[in-house]
C-alpha cells in the first residue's frame, strides 16, 4: 500500500475510534499522533512503505490508544474523558490565533492599514503559529500594502493629486485584501499541519 | 489476565506506573511527547507508542504537569511539558509507595527463589 494512504488510513480509523471523545481532545489526539509519526519518520530518514507500517504498528492499534484515553485500560483515575478538568486553566474567549485573524480580516476592511498592522503584531505572540507562517503572512501583508503606495507615492511627487483622490477607492480593495489573504495563508497552512481530523 | 501471559513491559504491571515515570523525568527537567516517548521506550517502559498521548492528556488534565507551545528549529511548534508543583507532591508520594511495594515483591520473590534453588 501507498505509505501515504496508509497514514491517511491509520488517522481516519484514530479519528473514527476517537469519537467518544470531545471534540477538541478529538482533534487535539489526531494531531499529536499525525505529528508523533512525522516526526518517527524524519528520524527515520525514510518514508517508504516498511518504515511506514513500522512506525505505525509501534504506535499500537488506534482502538488501544482510545482505549487508554477513555481509561479502560488506563485504570489509574475514574477514567470518564468527559469528567471535570480540574487542573486545566480555563479557556480564554479568543484565542491569539482568532484575535490575530479577526484584526487582519475584520480589522483589515475598518482601518485600512493599522488593521492588519495589530493582526500581524497579535499574531506574533501565537505559539501555534510557527516563524516561518508568521514571516509568511507578514510578507504577504508588506507586499500588497506596498502595490498602493507604489502607486500612490510616485503620484503625489509628480503633482496628480486629483488622481490620488480619485483613485483612492480603488486601491483600498488591496489594503482589506492583504490582511484577508494573510488571515487565509494562516489557516490553510495550519488546518494542514494541525487539525485533519475536522475534515472527517 | 492469566498469569506468564505478559510479555515484556507487562502491560498489567506497567499500568499506572509509566506515567509516574514520567512525571520523574520531568523533574529532571522539561521535555517534548516524541522525546519522552523514546526514552520510555529505550526502557521497554512502552510498547505501543501512541498511548503516551492519551496518558500526557491525563497527567494536564489532572493538572500535574503545564505545557508551553514553542517553536522548533524545523517543523510546527512543539508543545513543552514541565512538572508542576502538584506533579512533584504526586510523584514523592508515588516514590515512597513503590519503595515499600518494590521492597515486599522484592523480598517474597527472593524468598521463592531461594526454595528452588
Amino acid at each position: 500500500m501507498d505509505p501515504e494512504a496508509a497514514i491517511r488510513d491509520y488517522l481516519a480509523a484514530l479519528d473514527a475510534a476517537a469519537a467518544p471523545l470531545d471534540l477538541e481532545r478529538r482533534a487535539e489526539l489526531v494531531a499529536e499522533i499525525r505529528e508523533h509519526i512525522d516526526l518517527a519518520l524524519i528520524e527515520a530518514g525514510r518514508r517508504d512503505e516498511s518504515t511506514v507500517r513500522e512506525v505505525l504498528e509501534r504506535l499500537g492499534s488506534p482502538e488501544e490508544i482510545v482505549a487508554v484515553e477513555r481509561g479502560t485500560t488506563g485504570g489509574v483515575d475514574d477514567g470518564g474523558s468527559s469528567s471535570g478538568r480540574p487542573g486545566e486553566a480555563p479557556r480564554r474567549a479568543l484565542s491569539v490565533e482568532t484575535r490575530a485573524l479577526l484584526w487582519l480580516t475584520v480589522g483589515g476592511a475598518v482601518l485600512p492599514f493599522l488593521g492588519p498592522v495589530v493582526g500581524l503584531w497579535i499574531a506574533s505572540a501565537s505559539k501555534r503559529w510557527s516563524l516561518v507562517q508568521k514571516r509568511t503572512a507578514s510578507l504577504i501583508v508588506l507586499v500588497i500594502l506596498a502595490v498602493p503606495f507604489a502607486a500612490i507615492v510616485p503620484a503625489l511627487f509628480s503633482g496628480e493629486f486629483t488622481w490620488v483622490l480619485t483613485s483612492t477607492g480603488f486601491l483600498f480593495p488591496f489594503v482589506a485584501l492583504a490582511g484577508i489573504l494573510a488571515a487565509a495563508y494562516l489557516v490553510v497552512s495550519t488546518s494542514v499541519v494541525l487539525t485533519i481530523s475536522r475534515k472527517t | 489476565m492469566v498469569l506468564g501471559t505478559a510479555r515484556k513491559p507487562i502491560p498489567e504491571l506497567s499500568r499506572g506506573v509509566v506515567e509516574h515515570c514520567v512525571l520523574a523525568l520531568l523533574r529532571e527537567g522539561e521535555s517534548y511527547a516524541f522525546e519522552l516517548v523514546r526514552v520510555l521506550e529505550a526502557r521497554g517502559l512502552v510498547t505501543s507508542e501512541g498511548t503516551i498521548y492519551p496518558l500526557l492528556a491525563r497527567l494536564r488534565r489532572d493538572g500535574l504537569v503545564s505545557t508551553t507551545w514553542r517553536e522548533s528549529v524545523a517543523g510546527p511548534p512543539r508543545r513543552y511539558y514541565q512538572i508542576t508543583a502538584n506533579g512533584q507532591a504526586v510523584l514523592d508520594t508515588f516514590l515512597a509507595d513503590w519503595t515499600s511495594f518494590r521492597d515486599a515483591v522484592d523480598a517474597i520473590l527472593a524468598g521463592a527463589a531461594d526454595r528452588e534453588e
